[in-house]
């Protein structure tokens, strides 16, 4: 049993934006921000994290929700996703599954029913776990958010959200509000992942991929692998050995050994570096071989 | 380090139909506040980190872990607990199912393994066994009886079907 500790800090649930902004404002240090809490609550009883304020963002009800923006002249198409969209949600959307599959294929295996109810697309990724599960499908899609703090929002490519793990580059008073997936209608997509139950558990490594063809030779690809590094990574060596090439079997495991070749992975107690450097080629071929077979 | 008195606040919620309100620490558990504060015994306590769904109980319709909740964070809610399903000391078709196909060995995990086929058969009332298997993955049986459980959770299914 787990023993009560890192108590003492203030709660609230803002319900609007000017309140949000009122209480970081005010707060002069050890702000924490909670979503689905479904890692922080634990944390936060354990003492491996502790705060002086603990801002609960679920008042923030437009912070949920999954649209469209079709596309118009000049514009690509887009699926906007509120940070706090439970990863439940994602799993059962039919837009997402049928625009961009690697993201509901990835959270329909992170955790538990009862997590996936709770935990929060957002919390995922400001969770900045090497292994997050969402992570990598948004690298692949070109996934952009929206972040805000009191002194105004900017945009950043998903890829400039983490610095290493359990790090984000979000200044402190900053949150993710909004996930935006630019449409490509010709693309395939898709995820794997590695570990040793087929449920519940935190992946060894993970991997997505999407691609898309032009005559029969790849005009656009992208691989990102979790767990192969100390945040998760776009494989852009084997990105551009594919670029062209015929999608054969043969070039997709070439691609998956020059994925090892550019991967750090480090040994934890859930699998050593060598274990993640022998399988990272394997997961690589299968999640594209996975991708071309949803082009069709 | 100071050992600070956490910080109260006060909630209002629904727990099995029945409206509450009550003044909680902010760092209270969820499943502390229903098993400790308001007697609700199948709320168990097996990991305490979210693993084992022993503390399963729905809210607002969706199985959720009530260990890595705050009661604070429920507040405007409403929380079905085992308690809740069995109306008026009448056990719900759910509950008689597990009896009927001998679902039950020492029956710690069987409230939390009730409570998650609630959630499910609510959002899908024909789910198939491989359907099932997936919904409580997040719940341990410590017998290992899950064969029995997934052909309770079946059989309820079949049942509630007849009928309409």
């Amino acid at each position: 049993m787990i023993e009560q500790r890192g108590k003492g800090y203030e709660y609230c649930r803002p319900g609007s934006w000017e309140e949000l902004a009122a209480i970081l404002c005010k707060a002069e240090a050890g702000v924490m921000f909670l979503a689905g809490g479904t890692d922080l609550a634990v944390d936060l009883r354990t003492g491996k994290k502790s705060c002086a304020h603990l801002v609960d963002l679920k008042g923030l009800t437009e912070l949920q929700g999954i649209a469209e923006t079709a596309a118009e002249e000049g514009k690509k198409g887009e699926i906007c996703i509120g940070s706090l969209t439970s990863i439940h949600q994602l799993e059962i959307n039919p837009l997402l599954q049928e625009k961009a599959a690697a993201l509901p294929e990835a959270a329909c295996q992170l955790g538990s029913r009862q997590v996936r109810n709770r935990a929060t697309l957002g919390g995922n990724l400001a969770n900045a776990s090497p292994t997050a599960d969402t992570a990598a499908p948004l690298l692949v899609l070109d996934a952009f958010l929206e972040l805000w703090s009191p002194s105004g929002s900017r945009h950043i490519p998903v890829e400039d959200l983490w610095q290493k793990a359990g790090k984000t580059f979000l200044a402190a008073d900053e949150i993710i509000r909004q996930i935006t997936l630019p449409l490509a209608p010709g693309r395939g997509t898709a995820f794997m992942k590695l570990g040793p139950r087929q449920a519940m558990d935190i992946a060894i490594i993970n991997a997505a991929a999407s691609l898309e063809l032009e005559d029969g030779r790849i005009s656009q690809v992208r691989i990102a692998l979790g767990g192969a590094g100390e945040r998760p990574l776009r494989m852009k060596q084997a990105e551009a050995f594919l670029l062209g090439k015929e999608a054969t079997a043969e070039h997709f495991a070439q691609a998956g050994v020059l994925a090892a070749q550019e991967s750090s992975p480090r040994s934890s107690r859930r699998a050593s570096r060598e274990y993640r450097l022998a399988t990272i080629p394997v997961l690589t071929e299968r999640v594209l071989l996975k991708a071309l077979s949803r082009l069709s | 380090m100071e050992h600070k008195e956490a910080n109260s606040r006060k909630i209002k919620l629904l727990v099995n139909n029945v409206a509450r309100e009550d003044t909680v620490p902010v760092d209270l558990r969820l499943a502390d506040y229903l098993r400790d504060w308001l007697n609700l015994k199948s709320v168990k306590e097996g990991c305490g980190v979210g693993d084992c769904g022993a503390c399963t109980v729905l809210l607002d319709g969706k199985a959720v872990v009530s260990c890595i909740i705050m009661a604070v964070e429920a507040d405007g809610s409403s929380i079905v607990t085992l308690e809740g399903l069995a109306a008026e000391g009448k056990m719900s078709d759910l509950q008689e199912a597990f009896l009927a196909k001998g679902a039950v060995q020492c029956g710690f995990c069987t409230p939390g393994m009730i409570m998650t086929a609630a959630g499910l058969l609510a959002e899908n009332p024909q789910p198939t066994a491989e359907e099932i298997k997936r919904a409580v993955a997040g719940n341990l049986c410590r017998c290992t009886g899950y064969q029995k459980i997934i052909e309770a959770v079946l059989y309820t299914a079949e049942i509630r079907n007849q009928k309409d």
